[in-house]
């Protein structure tokens, strides 16, 4: 009788495996609608209607808070870098957040991305063009130079963050749970992406990880400035086995040395610069513009050849110098 | 300044490999297949934010499990879970079906462990976060509360 009862327990188990579905996790196109209560009003509601309540909230944000976009240029970002990259997906967050899921409007023109630590904890990211700005408690010069507008509610401690980099739609972050610090530090490692990105980025639960974007810097060489990660992991700009992610190289050398003969230098700067300059062993001083990658504006690379490669970061062994732009 | 050489766990290929299995344990416990997709969602977030995890699997599978009671606990207190309209065939297989859904929560998941996962005491111990002991307890109370409903 007991044997039979495990039998028939197994058995149920295995028909009931096979009727499990899998959805597929990417996110159908979802349309931002009028704003409603703000999402902390239902922190225990299910999460498909938290997702709900969110995008709502968002625009209600967006609506309510978003940004006297200035964008008082310091670089040489070109006007039309960020023309085909509507979409803003970030590429770091503090500790505990997790991707939850991302969202186009239906008429393709706005984004909306939103991790969560807690009910009550949540980042939203959106996107959304074509809305009336409004001003900010504070102005903060973002890496890019353009200024966000920051305004923060210290009874529920919730930062909301609006700016608009040159050419680029006008970005809104909403952010519960995390510092002053935090907030910008997510404003400045925003990745502005096409569709193909942001269906890449947020398929698959966010963990559709791997190489992501691959661009090359100007200079002599064939190195590949890239994009790597997940939305749950963190995504990261890297060359070759170096990345680097949060409080970045503000100016800074790296050989790119992989054996005899390789004496590849890559130039980075997190602020937009116009051009590197490096002062060789011999006293030879090298001129080299930079330039930044699809869909970060703020940042600038270059690569070039230079004698006397070595392990180890560029400042050991030679001296560099970014210029103009923001120091 | 930070510039490192990248450590990313290999969190793709586990959730490629992983999602499916876990998302049918999470279904045998629950009695939910919508429950069962938040619910393993749930917990690669979770193993996304977790520190030197060196057995992802087993330990995926105990968020798996302790997210799927919590869901249970919590469906209890409040409304209905949100049994999936799923008939099994043959008939008396769906009747069993509905006898487990009706087990408390304890007993669901140690059955679920034992005879749909075929996991040992010891592995179900480490998921359900008790003694081996207590897990062969409740197997065999589960077994003997369903027997009972079944005439």
């Amino acid at each position: 009788m007991s044997i039979d009862l495990e039998d028939r327990l197994r058995e149920m188990y295995v028909a009931v495996a096979d009727q499990t579905l899998l959805d597929d996790p990417v996110m159908e196109p979802v349309e931002l609608v009028e704003p409603v209560e703000p999402v902390d009003d239902a922190p225990h509601a299910p999460r498909r209607t938290r997702r709900v309540v969110a995008l709502v909230g968002v625009a209600a944000v967006v609506i309510a808070a978003l940004v006297v976009l200035a964008t008082r240029e310091r670089g040489a970002t070109p006007a039309d870098q960020l023309k085909d990259r509507p979409y803003a997906i970030p590429t770091w967050m503090p500790s505990g957040y997790g991707y939850v899921d991302g969202a186009i409007q239906s008429d393709a023109t706005g984004s909306l991305i939103t991790y969560e630590r807690a009910p009550s904890e949540q980042i939203l990211i959106a996107t959304q063009g074509d809305l009336q700005p409004t001003t900010g408690q504070e102005q903060v010069p973002l890496n890019g130079g353009v200024e966000a507008q920051v305004s923060h509610e210290p009874d529920s401690g919730r930062w909301v963050v609006g700016f608009r980099q040159r050419g680029g739609p006008a970005v809104t972050i909403r952010a519960d749970g995390v510092t002053r610090d935090e907030v910008i530090e997510i404003a400045n490692g925003v990745w502005y992406v096409n569709r193909a990105l942001w269906d890449r980025v947020t398929g698959k639960g966010g963990f559709q990880s791997g190489h992501l974007d691959a661009w090359t810097p100007p200079g002599d060489t064939d190195a590949k400035i890239t994009v790597d990660g997940s939305a749950q992991t963190w995504l990261r700009r890297g060359v070759e086995g170096f990345s680097w992610s949060r409080g970045g190289p503000a100016c800074r050398g790296e050989w790119l040395a992989r054996g005899p003969g390789d004496n590849r230098l890559l130039l980075v700067s997190l602020t937009p610069i116009d051009a590197f300059e490096v002062t060789v062993s011999d006293g030879r001083v090298l001129h080299v513009d930079a330039a930044s990658p699809p869909g970060f504006p703020s940042e600038r690379y270059a690569a070039i050849e230079v004698d006397g490669a070595g392990p180890g970061p560029f400042s050991d062994t030679l001296a560099t110098k970014c210029i103009g732009g923001a120091p | 300044v930070t510039i490192a050489r990248p450590a990313e766990p290999d969190l793709a290929s586990l959730y490629a490999s992983q999602r499916a299995p876990m998302t049918r344990l999470a279904h045998a416990i629950t009695g939910s297949n919508a429950l069962a997709e938040e619910v393993v969602q749930d917990a690669f977030l979770r193993l996304s934010t977790a520190r030197d995890v060196r057995e992802p699997v087993p330990y995926l599978r105990t968020i798996v499990v302790n997210l799927s009671r919590t869901a249970m606990r919590r469906g209890s207190r409040t409304v209905a879970l949100p049994h999936d309209p799923v008939a099994l065939d043959p008939p008396e297989l769906d009747e069993l079906w509905q006898h487990v859904r009706r087990l408390p929560e304890k007993y669901r998941t140690a059955l679920a462990l034992r005879f749909y996962a075929d996991l040992s005491e010891a592995q179900m111990a480490e998921a359900m976060g008790c003694r081996p002991g207590t897990v062969k307890s409740l197997v065999s109370r589960g077994l003997d509360m369903l027997r009972k409903e079944l005439g």
